[in-house]
């Protein structure tokens, strides 16, 4: 009972000293022991510890001679079951780590639009939805990836060409998006509410569901990067 | 798979050596999901999502492979 204890006990002290603070400093609920997110990380990086501790194990017995039954046991869990667990949770944080505007800046390409993202003194459509915060989290993704399971499959396709442009610096200069930007984005959350009911005509959001009319023809720039600084760094020493 | 039969627990040399193998794809696939868990970043995502399931693919059919042997080898299967 006692090595469980420890354990869980262990895996507890992992996921509270992973656990981020609030990002705007408001105190946490009582009792507060992280979100599912930091438990998912805490509790991968414990696994991934004690997986790479028996395949040592393991590799020395195999070195010395043999296995044993129990090193067999061991050797079933440590490439079958450990492993398995740990690249779920990698894979479910690393997918939602994805998301984040933090994962989108990291390319240097991005950067200049996420600063203007996050100034306070910018008028783009990005800037105003962050400062305002009416999207919470995971700013660009909410933005640049449709709803629903196949959105989120086509915005990883999406990410992994962009970061192949990255890797080989043959980004287009000025960054244009893709495909015209779809109102169903936009409207998925102000279809229906009452400001936007109130300010649009009948036969506005007839034509802005249609798909006729623009949201960023009226409420654009969507962003106010400075081109300059998103050159890649080849093109900008030339 | 070839098993010493005064010790049923030694492994061939072929087999010692897939189960070697195994270990160290799961150790890379390991070491790739540590490192997406301490820092995700866009080049690790790419990685792990490429090389982690596709190498603990590999090690789990390099195991599969190292027990059906020895378990024809015992006459078991």
């Amino acid at each position: 009972m006692k090595p469980r204890l420890a354990w869980a006990l262990g895996l507890l002290a992992a996921a509270s000293v992973l656990a981020d603070p609030s990002e705007f400093g408001v105190p946490q609920p009582r009792g507060w022991i992280g979100t599912t997110e930091d438990w998912i990380q805490g509790v991968g990086l414990g696994f991934a510890a004690l997986n790479l501790v028996l395949l040592v194990w393991i590799w020395r017995h195999l070195r010395s001679g043999g296995v044993s039954t129990n090193s067999k046991a061991l050797l079933f869990g440590a490439i079958l079951v450990l492993p398995v667990i740990v690249v779920f949770l990698a894979t479910a944080h690393g997918m939602q780590e994805a998301m984040t505007v933090h994962s989108c800046g990291d390319c240097h390409v991005m950067e200049s639009h996420v600063a203007d993202l996050k100034d306070a003194k910018s008028d783009s459509l990005a800037a105003v939805h962050y400062k305002n915060r009416y999207i919470q989290t995971n700013h660009c993704y909410e933005c640049h990836s449709d709803y629903g399971m196949t959105g989120t499959i086509a915005g990883k396709l999406v990410g992994l060409r962009h970061a192949y442009y990255n890797i080989t610096d043959s980004y287009p200069k000025p960054i244009k998006i893709n495909h015209p930007y779809p109102n169903s984005r936009c409207l998925t959350c102000h279809a229906g509410a009452a400001n936007f009911l109130a300010k649009h005509e009948k036969e506005q959001v007839d034509k802005l569901m249609a798909g006729t009319d623009s949201c960023i023809d009226c409420h654009g720039p969507a962003h106010k990067a400075d081109e300059h600084e998103a050159a890649p760094p080849k093109q900008a020493a030339r | 798979m070839k098993t010493d039969r005064s010790n049923p627990t030694v492994l061939s040399e072929r087999g010692a050596r897939r189960v070697r193998l195994a270990i160290v794809f799961t150790a890379v696939a390991l070491v790739l999901g540590a490192a997406l868990l301490i820092k995700e970043t866009a080049y690790v995502f790419t990685a792990f999502m490429f090389l982690g399931p596709t190498l603990l693919f590999a090690a789990i059919v390099l195991l599969g492979w190292t027990i059906l042997e020895e378990l024809r080898e015992k006459r078991v299967l």
